[in-house]
Formats: structure tokens, C-alpha cells, sequence
């Protein structure tokens, strides 16, 4: 049995059989993941005709780390700091664009709350909330919106979201802590106005 | 511990949906990059037993001080006759050697300047965007992690 067999993850342990030369088990990797990439591309970037792309790039990154890589650690921490690094070009290239839009706030800047009004418009179904969370969440500073994203939609723990955004656990938690503050700011109106129904 | 209603709001986001064929098109995309990647894991393990972890700096730096002193070996040295011929052979073939040894600090110093240019780049993602920017034609900015760095 060799040490890739034996890996707990199974992210692990493709990457181990790529890596010996098993170039199925890239494709079962790709495969397996892609659903994560796009969410996370999704939920950091908004609604951006990019994430396709974005979310190849990612994978072409992990196949060229493929002689590199070392197992340690859980293979979706590599991949999403593969994916963070690229969202973060992309909202930077943005703000040099000047099209920044909602989503390159920093911190202390102020903070759009959704118009309520449109709550009480709106049908409240599904797709339209999840229009707004993401609305909400692309209000917020990219390293709160990334924190936020990993601990709630991928069970990240704090050392795994340091991991991916290159900062200690004690910075994660105090990210965390403010990303919602501001969201609950954001979003709250509109859960009032839904209620006011 | 009551759950924090933001989480419930958080639930309400809907996944973005993977496109139909995305991940033919990525391994379609992976093949078109030429060179089989065995090939070039083969190729990274013969030329890292010779090279190690060096960077092209000093691998440059090396060659550039092989070919120096090839240089002056061959076409540069002065004929041993005439060094014979005049009596100040010594004097001579010391400044040389004297002059090999100036060349070969201030290569130290370009390698040493270079590199902690980058280690500075490297240590800092926003430096690193704008220098990597500067080195690497293919656009790349903030770096990919180092696998063996992983945790």
C-alpha cells in the first residue's frame, strides 16, 4: 500500500496517483471539485462572465504544481488558495479598471444596506434571496467575503481559512467577527421588511 | 448554542452551477499545453541532482564566472613566453588573478541584489504584484502557493 492509499483525503490521494503518472485521477479530481471551485469563484466574485475561466486557470495550476506537490494538509486548502489568489488579481484588476463596483469596499469604507423597499417588491423565493446574500456578500471587504465564504459553505476551520488566505488564526477570527457585523448591517433591512410583509 | 440567524440568511445562497462540459474543456486544456507531463517530471529530476534548489540567478552567476575564467585561460592569459621573456611574469598573472577575484564580488553582489529583491517581492502579495508583473511576461501576480509549504 503506498503512502497516497493511504491519505484520509481523497483529494489526497488523486493527486498522489496523478502525480505517479494515473492521469484518470485528475480527471476524477477535476471532476469532484468543480462544483466547489465555481461557488467559491461565485460567492468572491459576484456574477462575473469570468468564473468559467477563472475556474479553468485554477485547475491548470494544480496540474502544473502536479511535480511540487506535496501531501500535506487537505488538497481543497491548495486548491481554493490556488482559486483566492486568482479572485483577488481579478478584484484587483477591477479597482485599477475603476470599475469598481460594490465589491472592492475595504475596510472602514461605508457600507451600501439594501434598499428594503425591494424586499417588500419582491416575491420572496429562493432565487431572489440568494440574489441578495450574494449581493450582501460581495458588499464586503474581499479577505471578510473570503473568511466568510470558507467558514460557513465549506466548513473551513480557522487554521484551514489561514491557510488559504495567508494569515494567522487570531486575524481569521477577528475577519470573521466583522465580516458578520457587516453583513447582519447589510442584510437585515431586508429580513425586517420581509417580516413587516 | 443558538444558531446565529445570519447562517440561515447564508443558506438561502444558491451554488453557482458548473457548466456542462467544464471539465472536458479543462482536461482538453491540459493536453493542449504540450509536453507530456511526465516528460517534464522526468526532466525536473535529472536536472535536480545537478542544479538543486539554485535559482537561474546563481546559476547564471556560475556560468558567467566559468566562462570568465575559460576566457582567461584561453584567449585572455597572457603567452607564458612573453611573461618569461619580460621577468614580471608574477606581477602580471597576480593582477589577473586579482582582477578575476574584483569580477567575481561584483557578481556576487548582482546575485545578492536580485535575490533580495525578490525575497522582498515575495514577502509582501501587493509588492509581489507589481514585480512579478515586471518579471514574468505571462501576467502572473500573486503567486501560486508553494506545494511543499502546504500545511
Amino acid at each position: 500500500m503506498t503512502a497516497g492509499e493511504r491519505h484520509e483525503d481523497r483529494g489526497v490521494r488523486w493527486m498522489l496517483a496523478f502525480q505517479a503518472g494515473d492521469d484518470a485521477a485528475f480527471e476524477e479530481l477535476v471532476r469532484e471539485y468543480s462544483q466547489f471551485v465555481f461557488a467559491l469563484l461565485r460567492r468572491l466574485l459576484g456574477p462575473a462572465e469570468e468564473i468559467e475561466d477563472l475556474a479553468q486557470e485554477s485547475f491548470v495550476r494544480l496540474y502544473r504544481a502536479r511535480e511540487r506537490y506535496r501531501p500535506v494538509g487537505r488538497l481543497s486548502t491548495f486548491l481554493y488558495r490556488i482559486t483566492y489568489n486568482l479572485a483577488l488579481n481579478r478584484i484587483r484588476d477591477r479597482g485599477r479598471q475603476g470599475a469598481a463596483s460594490l465589491s472592492s469596499s475595504r475596510d472602514g469604507a461605508p457600507l451600501e444596506v439594501l434598499d428594503p423597499r425591494e424586499a417588500a417588491r419582491s416575491p420572496s423565493d429562493a432565487t431572489i434571496w440568494s440574489d441578495r446574500v450574494h449581493r450582501g456578500l460581495q458588499q464586503l471587504p474581499e479577505n471578510q467575503r473570503a473568511a466568510l465564504v470558507l467558514q460557513h459553505f465549506d466548513g473551513f476551520d480557522l487554521q484551514q481559512i489561514g491557510d488559504v488566505l495567508g494569515c494567522s488564526d487570531k486575524a481569521v477570527k477577528s475577519l470573521l467577527h466583522r465580516a458578520r457585523e457587516n453583513l447582519r448591517q447589510i442584510l437585515t433591512p431586508m429580513m425586517d421588511a420581509e417580516d413587516g410583509l | 448554542m443558538a444558531s446565529d440567524p445570519l447562517d440561515d440568511l447564508l443558506d438561502r445562497s444558491l451554488p453557482e452551477p458548473v457548466p456542462t462540459g467544464f471539465a472536458e474543456r479543462v482536461l482538453m486544456h491540459v493536453r493542449s499545453l504540450g509536453g507530456a507531463p511526465a516528460a517534464a517530471g522526468v526532466r525536473g529530476r535529472v536536472l535536480r541532482p545537478v542544479f538543486g534548489t539554485a535559482s537561474w540567478v546563481s546559476i547564471a552567476a556560475a556560468a558567467l564566472v566559468f566562462l570568465g575564467v575559460g576566457y582567461w585561460l584561453g584567449r585572455g592569459a597572457p603567452d607564458v613566453r612573453d611573461l618569461e621573456r619580460s621577468g614580471g611574469g608574477a606581477a602580471m598573472a597576480e593582477a589577473d588573478i586579482t582582477g578575476i577575484y574584483q569580477n567575481l564580488d561584483v557578481l556576487r553582489d548582482l546575485d545578492l541584489a536580485m535575490d533580495a529583491d525578490l525575497e522582498l517581492a515575495l514577502a509582501d502579495a501587493e509588492a509581489a504584484t507589481t514585480s512579478l508583473r515586471d518579471l514574468a511576461a505571462d501576467g502572473t501576480r500573486v503567486p501560486d502557493p508553494d506545494p511543499e509549504d502546504e500545511r
